[in-house]
């Protein structure tokens, strides 16, 4: 039977190991991007909550400034 | 910022969120490269340009995505020691950051390396699971990837949270060795002779070479992840700040 | 020297006081171990095979139990704090403080250990070699627990993620603690199990209280 698979099925066919072999990258592969998306995406979240937040205070200094010693609110992560 | 190291210089610049912020646009877009990259040479050669192992046929390619996940595992498992060393004798802000946001990568490889290698073990072994040395060892480490990220999570207060993730990551990559050691000891009591055959049995340079750039690209993936989430810590952290801030200046 | 002698004779009084609730620990390390005959079937050969690490296993566990106590008592009444500004040494009263604990928790249980071989059909070979290994041993869980302790005190449900952070920890002790007796029933030496073992405990004395101090300093900062 193997014999006469064309070439695309028998690499998909990994000399009859293709169950084990393909969950695997495939495990690899959905996890990989579903940890890129889930942070991209709270990411995106945390940053229009953040903007929303400077927003309501347009008095505040702006936090992105480069002095190294902030002002009083300049949180100690 | 006090600090006891009073040549901070480079470190103390990034410590700034905002040039933190701007290294990482600079580093991301090569280290995408590198990534995708990589991945493809890697899959190019791992899955079609290599020679299958006389034994374990075709399985053998499992190792491509197997090994360098359990390296990773290792290499996000010393950068929370790293971090919460620095983060503890150095006080370096972006250290705590990078801490918290390495762990739940170093819990997906971790994880992936536990289950691509019982993924391998049943067509080599004919079992799910099997108790060998490294794969144990792996679970060990998984659990330490747990308890760092259940510690940080079991105080409201988020410096405590950090001083006590960062110790325990130090007392963890202590133990390690001691651990890895008497696992290592355990099994060549415990297994038949048969020689781990997880390993692959002949390193031949055909396949050294998809394993290293799978290494590679591993490791570009860590980093481009580690730099997102720490964006996102420090973002969380400003969004938090401000709450406070907030809620403060709301009491009367 | 003075810290040390005061902590521990006031940990000993304060555990002489609590009375039953001290062996609580001993009763569930029985209990467990009677547990598993009920579970798994009295067959002897069975039995036998699993004796040493069950032992062990329940050992850890119950030490787990009893480590809650070593620092959130004081923490919760402030005497944590005040041990830790007072001039002595804050390393020698936790050091202290786990020599009280193995006194109270550990040492009963390598008293208890002839019984628990005896429900769990221990071969003869064995029972010298488990009470060596858990008198050399027991110290180590102790005083690698107290890091754990320190790390989580005043946290919120620290029992249950204190046993996920030291059974790690836990796991070189457990192999060669467990390994010795079953060296010894194989007709191996046991000897470099239990050196191994010596050389882990001696480690956690040496390191493990100032490691566990510092996690103290960490969390009253």
């Amino acid at each position: 039977m193997t014999e006469d698979m064309s070439p695309l099925m028998s690499f998909f066919h990994m000399g009859g190991y293709w169950p084990y072999i393909w969950p695997a990258y495939g495990v690899v592969a959905v996890l990989f991007i579903a940890l890129l998306v889930w942070t991209l995406v709270a990411l995106k979240r945390s940053r229009l909550e953040l903007e929303a937040l400077e927003a309501l205070a347009p008095r505040r200094r702006r936090r992105n400034t480069t002095s190294p010693a902030g002002g009083p609110d300049d949180a100690q992560p | 910022m006090a600090s006891p190291n009073p040549s901070g210089g480079f470190w103390h610049r990034l410590a700034n969120p905002a040039r933190f912020q701007r290294l990482s646009a600079w580093l991301m877009p090569w280290l995408v490269l590198i990534t995708l990259g990589c991945f493809g040479a890697g899959l190019y050669y791992g899955l079609y340009a290599s020679p299958i192992d006389y034994q374990q046929k075709d399985t053998v390619r499992i190792m491509y995505v197997h090994v360098p996940a359990a390296w990773l595992a290792m290499m996000s498992y010393s950068t929370l020691a790293i971090s919460g060393f620095v983060a503890l004798v150095w006080r370096h802000p972006l250290a705590d950051v990078a801490g918290a946001a390495t762990a739940p990568i170093g819990a997906v490889f971790t994880f992936l390396a536990l289950f691509t290698g019982a993924i391998w073990g049943q067509p080599t072994w004919g079992t799910w699971w099997v108790w060998d040395a490294r794969l144990t060892s792996v679970l060990i480490l998984f659990f330490m990837f747990l308890g760092y990220i259940a510690i940080r999570n079991a105080f409201d207060d988020q410096a405590r949270a950090g001083r006590a993730a960062s110790l325990l990551a130090i007392v963890g990559v202590v133990i390690l060795p001691i651990i890895k050691f008497s696992v290592d000891w355990w099994n060549t009591l415990h297994q038949p002779a048969s020689v781990s055959k997880l390993s692959g049995s002949s390193m031949d340079p055909a396949m050294l070479r998809p394993l290293l750039i799978m290494a590679v690209a591993y490791m570009a993936l860590f980093g481009v992840l580690l730099l997102l989430r720490m964006r996102l810590e420090l973002t969380r952290r400003r969004v938090e700040a401000l709450q406070m801030a907030r809620a403060g200046a709301a009491t009367p | 020297m003075n810290a040390f002698m005061a902590t521990l004779s006031r940990d000993l009084l304060i555990a002489r006081r609590e009375g039953g609730e001290s062996l609580l620990a001993v009763i569930f390390f029985v209990l467990g171990a009677m547990l598993f005959p009920l579970g798994v079937g009295p067959e002897g050969k069975l039995l036998a095979l699993m004796a040493a690490g069950v032992i062990w296993v329940m050992a850890l566990l119950a030490t787990l139990l009893a480590l809650d106590r070593l620092f959130q008592a004081d923490w919760r009444d402030g005497t944590l704090e005040l041990m830790a500004l007072a001039p002595d040494s804050l390393t020698l009263v936790v050091a202290a403080k786990c020599l009280a604990h193995w006194l109270v928790t550990g040492l009963p249980m390598v008293i208890a250990a002839p019984v628990m071989a005896l429900l769990l059909n221990l071969p003869p070979e064995g029972w010298p070699p488990l009470l060596a290994a858990l008198l050399i041993g027991s110290p180590a869980l102790s005083f690698i627990g107290a890091i754990c302790a320190a790390l989580i005190v005043g946290a919120r449900r620290g029992g249950v993620l204190m046993t996920l952070l030291a059974l790690p920890l836990y796991i070189p002790t457990l192999i060669f603690g467990a390994g010795a007796v079953q060296a010894a029933i194989g007709g191996f030496d046991a000897s470099a199990h239990l050196a191994a073992l010596g050389a882990i405990t001696l480690a956690a004395i040496a390191l493990c209280p100032w490691a566990a101090a510092a996690a103290l300093r960490q969390a009253m900062e």
